[in-house]
């Protein structure tokens, strides 16, 4: 089960009220690569792992993203505290405003809600570590994007955080798959699906 | 059990001072196919490696180590893989040094230092740092929780069910 902390994994401080930035923001909220989709893949393609390092890789990194899923809401909020009406009326956030006012909603910035057709489960150890490699990737550009339109520094500190944890993970998954490759057919590691064949 | 990876590990180690808590002093590390590795860098398997395969080196044993509030800033507990964005600003964290940041760097350590025996299971000397960052952190913690109120719901505070109390850590001051 899940225990809620009450404190985030990193601060965040954010000063100035900036709704553009965090209509940009929410997309690591609800977006494509973003943490939600991040701890539900994770969180889900664990079932199916058949090494105790995969499971505890799987664990530990999808309860970490559930940590960040806090952060990027919590920017978002702080992002858009204090709203006056001419901060309602700002390009890019007035669409999202009239169905959220400001709540925090799993979207992407382009407006498309969070949809677990962005991840995937295939149930074969291979398959869902190449997809956990390049779902770090992906965030990491996302985060790289983020800094490239962002010159708020109270945000990108938080930003340039996340973005160093996708390059640990990737590493660790790459690892993972390393250590089951040890475990696996050493001719031909394509032989059969350990999480489903006897 | 999976030979070939940790095999290539502790002959890595072998050759590669442990140097935890600094950031000075890179030691070239033998891979053991005569081609030397520097930090940040790693080993694979042997000279032959299966086709059709992601290869993702494993990050040697006794890797060098940031300190906790180093790490906390920087995102990651290893030097060799804090690989920055050309457009990221330096880091103002922690200019405020409070209890809570504290707690947060040593939490972070622990995180840090569980996923790297994730796949590390075998490396003794991470596995007592990691257990030295537990007792320091609970120690740390039952300080925080007296002074601030709960983390938990559970935490044992005085003064009735102070955990509803303001701020949640998204509100303002709930990170200060």
């Amino acid at each position: 089960m899940f225990v809620y902390e009450k404190k985030l994994q990193y601060p965040v401080r954010i000063t100035n009220t900036n709704p553009k930035l965090a209509a940009l923001i929410i997309s690591q909220y609800g977006g494509p690569d973003g943490e939600l989709g991040a701890s539900l893949r994770y969180l889900s393609q664990r079932y199916s792992m058949p090494y105790p390092e995969l499971k505890g890789l799987l664990t530990d990194i999808g309860t970490e993203e559930l940590g960040h899923l806090e952060m990027i809401g919590t920017i978002v909020y702080q992002l858009t505290r204090d709203l006056s009406e001419e901060d309602i009326r700002t390009a890019g956030f007035d669409s999202y405003f009239v169905d959220h006012t400001a709540g925090v909603y799993p979207t992407a910035a382009s407006g498309f809600p969070w949809s677990a057709a962005s991840m995937q489960v295939k149930g074969d150890l291979i398959a869902d570590l190449t997809e956990d490699l390049a779902a770090e990737q992906k965030a990491r550009v996302t985060y790289d994007n983020i800094l490239r339109l962002s010159d708020d520094p109270d945000v990108n500190d938080v930003i340039k955080f996340l973005r160093a944890r996708e390059i640990v993970h990737f590493q660790r998954f790459g690892e993972g798959l390393r250590l089951a490759k040890d475990r696996m057919d050493a001719k031909n590691i394509y032989y059969m699906n350990p999480s489903f064949d006897r | 059990m999976y030979a070939e990876s940790t095999r290539a590990m502790r002959e890595n180690a072998m050759s590669m001072p442990a140097e935890a808590e600094s950031t000075s002093g890179a030691a070239p590390a033998n891979n053991g196919n005569g081609a030397v590795c520097q930090n940040g860098h790693g080993c694979l398997p042997g000279p032959c490696a299966n086709l059709a395969f992601p290869f993702i080196a494993m990050q040697p044993e006794n890797a060098r180590r940031y300190g906790q509030k180093e790490a906390l800033r920087e995102g990651t507990l290893f030097p060799g893989l804090n690989l920055p964005f050309h457009r990221e600003l330096t880091s103002r964290f922690p200019a405020v040094n409070t209890a809570l940041s504290e707690l947060m760097a040593l939490d972070f350590a622990i995180d840090e230092l569980g996923l790297y025996l994730t796949t590390h299971r075998d490396d003794e000397d991470a596995l007592a740092l990691f257990r030295s960052y537990i007792q320091l952190a609970r120690e740390g913690r039952e300080k925080y929780v007296a002074a601030y109120g709960p983390l938990l719901q559970t935490d044992d505070t005085q003064g009735g069910f102070t955990w509803l109390d303001d701020p949640w850590p998204w509100e303002r001051g709930g990170n200060d």
